[in-house]
């Protein structure tokens, strides 16, 4: 079986984030870079991991994170090809299980990434494959080893992503299943393991302090430690309140089995679903105690976890969001399932006289399973993919010194913590962050009052009244322009520069408070271009939604940059309508008369390319 | 356009594989690209050539971070071009104040000290193998105790 865990690393090495990637990932590898805490519930085992991975002399930072998230999801594949060939004593059916999870999009996308996912289906796999064994060992010894293992699996998973302690249900249903092998002593002992398991949890209380350098979320009591464990950041998305949520109204189960039905389908194919369906027939028959288990695994990751995430009516943005990443163990369990069912349709076929057909079945199975792969050197090819790198290390670049840099979204904010923090690049740039362009609290993450006390202090007031010189000289800017929405928007106005937006104080607050000293002429805009590198969106490789977004941020500059730069007539070369993504509202698209000479041609060329690589349909979601 | 040649110089030493004459040579154009544009007066490619190769070394650091001379020769030219910039633009009065307080934010290290974070880590999954170890053997239930222990303390060291 070693090939189910050496083939998938080698193709997700090869396909690997070559730096940062988006989404959380820019966030956790700071977090573990400076031994702080992430986001609730903190994942101190993925950090942990992470930061052991940092001290291989091989690559940067980023990569070795996203290497974290390969070698797991080759383990994964590894344990599920064991259970296969466990369960179906056939090396084959196992190998097909495995590889077919291997090339499905979610879990390719989340093998090649930096982001805990794949760490949490390998303790879930690692658990059910446990349970398994201990529902078919002989002794008592075996049994209650299995049981303290699979104890101390959920305590450990505990300390990661909390979708695994779902596997609390499976463990007691085994429990039950062999109460007659159970024990106060054991029972105890149970406890302890999970225990000690979930240990490693207090380094939310031991790093999450105001002193450390770096922290998401800080946790200066045992009290605060724990609302960081059960996410009571998230307000009415904490931990006991979802699971509050799970109880109540029963059809809201029926109603996410058609995003489910979905996802499976998108994972593999609608012919999946037959040696599915024989699957959960076939796995009563062989052992029913297994089959219990599998079937209660897989109603807790699809129907119930389902249920918990995404809503009835879910947009493309949670589609995405949801989908992608919290259904891996639903998908791993169906291919388990799938594999199965593989095995008795060949078991069926055999008193047929046809003995080799099953075995020459299993291979053109496995061959278009192998070809089926290049699919994803199309739409989930982040080998090429420096975009996010890219776009944090332009924004940084074409900032002015001793600058403050106001930033919105998980997207811009994480790739900026990489590179400012752990990257060190323009750490003269004091960042700022904002959850919402309605929000009026900053967090100071990127902008540390050890290092920037001394040159920032008015920014650690905390009153906007106190940063007005920033404004004034025009040394304060952000990812976003100032919109109705923004909760400052009588106070500031913003002018596009580079490809941020300078906040600058608007005429009525300045009457108020002073003169305006601008610093900066349009035409900085235009030679600020050959510091930045747009070509970086023109070839993209992957589907990736937030991706996709971050290039829109260079069309919007580029688009700014040509009209400056408009020929007023002289050379003109054509006039053409453009159908650009607005600016304001990067879901819709607008149509745009430009006129295109020799002074601007070459900026519009590079538009289109852009336009042409980010306008491809999600793969995924098609 | 030089922006290009900087990203794809950025990188190959971004993509550091010990040895390698890649790596050395794009950390060596890089620094030339600096110096040329230094010469040329050109501050913001100067600035973009010197950071993108303090950042590269930085993005590489494991357990030691290389090229520390270098390092202190990039600290001393990026804070130098950040002082002029700040002259050109904000016309600010004492450069020297300026340019001690950018040496002084690019040579402080708030990183966790790598030796002790290499311990604590190794640690933690000592803690963790012999946990498993006690399950499985029903012995060495005090080195599962003793490696938590550990593991609690480098914490708070760390």
């Amino acid at each position: 079986m070693r090939f189910s865990f050496v083939i998938p690393l080698v193709v997700y090495i090869w396909f690997l984030t070559p730096n940062i990637n988006t989404g959380d990932a820019g966030e956790l590898i700071t977090s573990a870079y400076f031994l702080g805490v992430a986001h609730p519930p903190g994942y101190p085992l993925y950090l942990m991991i992470l930061k052991l991975f940092f001290f291989i002399p091989f690559s940067n930072i980023a990569f070795r994170a996203a290497l974290v998230s390969a070698l797991f999801g080759a383990l994964t594949l590894f344990v599920i090809s064991k259970i296969v060939l466990h369960i179906t004593k056939e090396s084959l059916v196992a190998y097909i299980s495995a590889f077919s999870i291997m090339i499905s999009y979610p879990f390719f996308n989340q093998a090649i990434l930096a982001k805990f996912y794949t760490l949490n289906i390998f303790l879930i796999a690692v658990t059910i494959y446990v349970l398994i064994l201990s529902l078919e060992a002989k002794t008592l010894i075996e049994k209650r080893r299995n049981w303290l293992i699979a104890s101390f699996l959920l305590g450990l998973s505990s300390a990661n992503h909390h979708t695994a302690l779902f596997m609390l249900v499976p463990i007691s249903l085994t429990i039950i299943i062999e109460r007659q092998y159970l024990n106060i002593t054991t029972f105890l002992t149970m406890l302890f393991s999970f225990g000690l398991g979930a240990s490693p949890n207090i380094y939310i209380l031991l790093r999450g302090t105001s002193d450390n350098f770096f922290n998401v979320v800080t946790a200066n009591s045992i009290k605060e430690a724990i609302a960081v464990f059960l996410r009571h950041h998230y307000g009415d998305g904490n931990t006991l309140a979802v699971l509050k949520h799970s109880t109540q109204m029963f059809k809201g189960y029926l109603d996410t089995l058609p995003q489910l039905f979905n996802l499976l389908r998108k994972s593999f194919s609608v012919y999946a679903f037959f040696p599915f369906i024989v699957g959960i027939y076939a796995q009563f028959k062989i052992n029913k105690k297994v089959g219990i288990i599998l079937l209660v695994s897989l109603a807790m990751y699809g129907p119930y976890l389902a249920k918990l995430t995404v809503g009835k009516d879910p947009n493309e943005f949670s589609l995405y969001l949801t989908l992608h990443q919290y259904f891996l163990p639903a998908v791993c369990i169906f291919s388990i399932t799938m594999g199965i069912g593989l095995s008795y349709l060949y078991h069926l076929l055999r008193p047929l006289g046809i003995r080799r057909l099953p075995y020459y079945i299993s291979l053109a199975l496995l061959c278009v399973l192998l070809i089926s792969l290049l699919s994803r050197g199309i739409d989930s090819n982040l080998r090429y993919n420096y975009v996010p790198y890219q776009i944090a290390k332009d924004t940084l670049t074409t900032l002015p010194i001793n600058s403050i840099f106001l930033s919105y979204g998980d997207n811009s904010i994480f790739s900026l913590w990489y590179l400012k923090l752990v990257g060190r690049y323009r750490d003269d740039i004091c960042h700022l962050m904002s959850s919402g362009e309605d929000s009026a609290f900053w967090s100071y993450q990127g902008c540390p009052e050890k290092i920037y006390r001394e040159l920032h202090p008015r920014v650690y007031e905390k009153k906007l009244n106190n940063i007005f010189n920033y404004l004034n000289n025009g040394s304060f800017s952000s990812n976003l322009p100032v919109t109705d929405k923004f909760v400052f928007k009588d106070k500031i106005q913003s002018k596009p520069f580079g490809i941020v937006h300078i906040y600058l104080p608007t005429p009525h607050y300045l009457r108020e408070n002073g003169e305006l000293v601008t610093f900066f002429r349009l035409t900085d805009d235009i030679r600020l271009l050959r510091l930045t590198c747009p070509t970086v969106c023109t070839n993209l490789r992957t589907d990736d939604y937030f991706t996709r977004i971050l290039c829109r941020v260079y069309i919007s500059y580029l688009l700014r940059i040509a009209e400056q730069k408009s020929p007023e007539n002289r050379f003109v070369v054509a006039e053409v309508l453009v159908r650009i993504h607005n600016p304001d509202d990067s879901e819709n698209t607008v149509e745009k008369k430009v006129t295109i000479g020799e002074a601007n041609a070459e900026i519009y060329k590079t538009i289109l390319a852009i336009q042409e690589s980010i306008n491809n349909k999600l793969y995924y979601l098609r | 356009m030089y922006s290009e040649a900087i990203m794809h110089l950025d990188r190959v030493s971004n993509n550091y594989l010990p040895f390698s004459p890649y790596n050395y040579m794009a950390i060596k154009k890089l620094e030339e690209l600096g110096s040329h544009f230094l010469d040329q007066n050109e501050l913001e490619l100067a600035l973009l050539a010197y950071e993108t190769l303090r950042t590269s070394l930085y993005l590489t650091r494991h357990f030691y971070l290389r090229e520390k001379s270098l390092l202190e020769v990039l600290n001393q030219k990026i804070a130098e071009i950040r002082s002029y910039q700040l002259l050109r633009n904000y016309a600010v009065q004492d450069i020297d104040i300026h340019k001690s307080q950018q040496i002084d934010i690019l040579t402080k290290d708030y990183s966790p000290d790598e030796k002790l974070s290499l311990i604590c880590v190794f640690t933690f999954f000592f803690f963790i193998f012999s946990c498993l170890l006690w399950i499985i053997t029903g012995e060495f239930f005090l080195l599962a105790i003793f490696g938590l222990l550990a593991w609690i303390l480098l914490l708070n060291f760390v």
